[in-house]
């Protein structure tokens, strides 16, 4: 059967990529760089054949006009960015491999868990795939299925509703046949504002940013599932609801305590990074 | 009009090169040509949304984004919007000052559509 082989959850902030390649790497950043550095070595000694990513487009392909829950991208090419991140963010543009077999089994493998999938043969993927593949695989020599998630776009899925996406996108991959090796990465962050009163002055509250850690440090599925709720996650700051993209990876991992949890502090917003035992 | 339409109009600009230079050059021609066009095209681009009422054809006339703000943008679009249609008209490090001050005195209004 197929394997999952690591899980993680790392920032996707995509103003790390150019303050990261300063010369010499400002000491605030340190940590960030450490963290990236330290999960792109897990990474490659679990020797994945092929990445999950679990992430949330922000209004760049996924809009209002049409903006699913959750939704499995099935294309066989995936082409990172758009203009708009490479304006703003100096992001490269990139085009991964997809791999549509897999996609199709989690599609599959969802609907019949109950976890009713919307999907895609088209999906183009922004900076919160591509920032933690530049840093976990910069080669961006594996194929990748990305599991796009809605924590942008009001009324978002409960906490409890991303925590079972992650059961049923392990119990599916446990259920294939063959032996790949799949790696399960999510992005997202802890409390982050942009574009509101708090934005851009670090982050806007390191006390959540310390319970946030905890509770995947412990595995306090309980805890998480009732506690980070919108307004919850509003009040640390107004993006922060991508957070609920570890529940996620907490799903996949069955609830256990992070082998590793870490908020790594800077200029910017505290960046997450996360690893749990497979 | 709505948070909706609004949000449509930033994206149109900021996800389009064209767009975002033409906007930037004449931001009340722009923004009455969108009006004009209505659910009438160009494309599939405004479809049933992409009408505006006149406070906030006013407050893209004006690339006033704290009156967007207020109004329910989205606050992700609308910092990635005030951004590609200010800078380097002003600094950054200057609208992210402005710009906080501005979201500030409306505090955290409802943005979903």
């Amino acid at each position: 059967m197929a394997e999952i082989v690591g899980i993680y959850g790392v920032p996707h902030n995509p103003l790390l990529w150019r303050t990261l390649a300063a010369d010499p790497l400002p000491d605030d950043l340190r940590a960030t760089a450490d963290g990236f550095a330290r999960l792109r070595a897990r990474l490659a000694e679990a020797r994945p054949d092929v990445i999950v990513t679990v992430s949330t487009d922000h209004l760049t392909q996924w809009f209002y006009d049409n903006m699913p829950s959750f939704l499995v991208g099935k294309a066989e090419r995936v082409p990172v960015t758009f203009w708009a991140e490479e304006r703003e963010f100096g992001l490269p543009k990139a085009e991964l491999r997809g791999d549509p077999e897999l996609a199709r089994a989690l599609l599959a493998g969802g609907i019949e868990r109950g976890v009713d999938f919307a999907a895609s043969d088209e999906f183009t993927a922004d900076h919160s795939v591509l920032v933690p593949l530049l840093y976990l695989r910069p080669d961006l020599d594996l194929p990748v299925v990305c599991v796009f998630t809605n924590c942008m776009a009001p009324p978002l899925p409960t906490p409890a509703r991303f925590f079972r996406v992650g059961e049923v996108v392990r119990e599916t991959i446990e259920a294939l046949p063959g032996g790949r090796r799949v790696a399960v990465v999510a992005s997202g962050h802890l409390a982050t504002e942009v574009g509101g009163p708090k934005h851009f002055a670090g982050s806007p509250d390191r006390d959540f940013d310390a319970w946030a850690v905890e509770l995947l440090r412990k595995g306090a599925v309980e805890e998480a599932v009732r506690s980070l709720t919108f307004d919850r996650l509003l009040a640390a700051g107004n993006v922060s609801h991508q957070f609920l993209n570890f529940l996620v990876t907490m799903g996949v991992a069955g609830g256990a305590p992070a082998l590793h949890a870490d908020g790594a502090v800077s200029r910017f917003a505290t960046s997450p990074f996360f690893e749990w035992a497979v | 009009m709505g948070a909706y339409d609004i949000d449509k109009f930033m994206r149109a600009v900021n996800m389009d090169a064209d767009r975002l230079r033409a906007y930037v050059a004449d931001p009340a021609a722009f923004t009455a040509e969108w009006v004009a066009a209505g659910a009438r095209g160009p494309g599939s681009e405004h479809r049933s949304g992409g009408i505006l009422d006149e406070r906030e054809q006013r407050a893209f006339q004006e690339r006033d984004y704290g009156a967007l703000y207020g109004m329910g943008a989205h606050p992700y679009l609308l910092w990635s919007f005030a951004e590609a249609v200010w800078v380097p008209e002003i600094s950054r490090p200057d609208l992210v000052e402005r710009f906080r001050r501005a979201a500030a005195a409306h505090g955290y209004p409802d943005f979903a559509t």
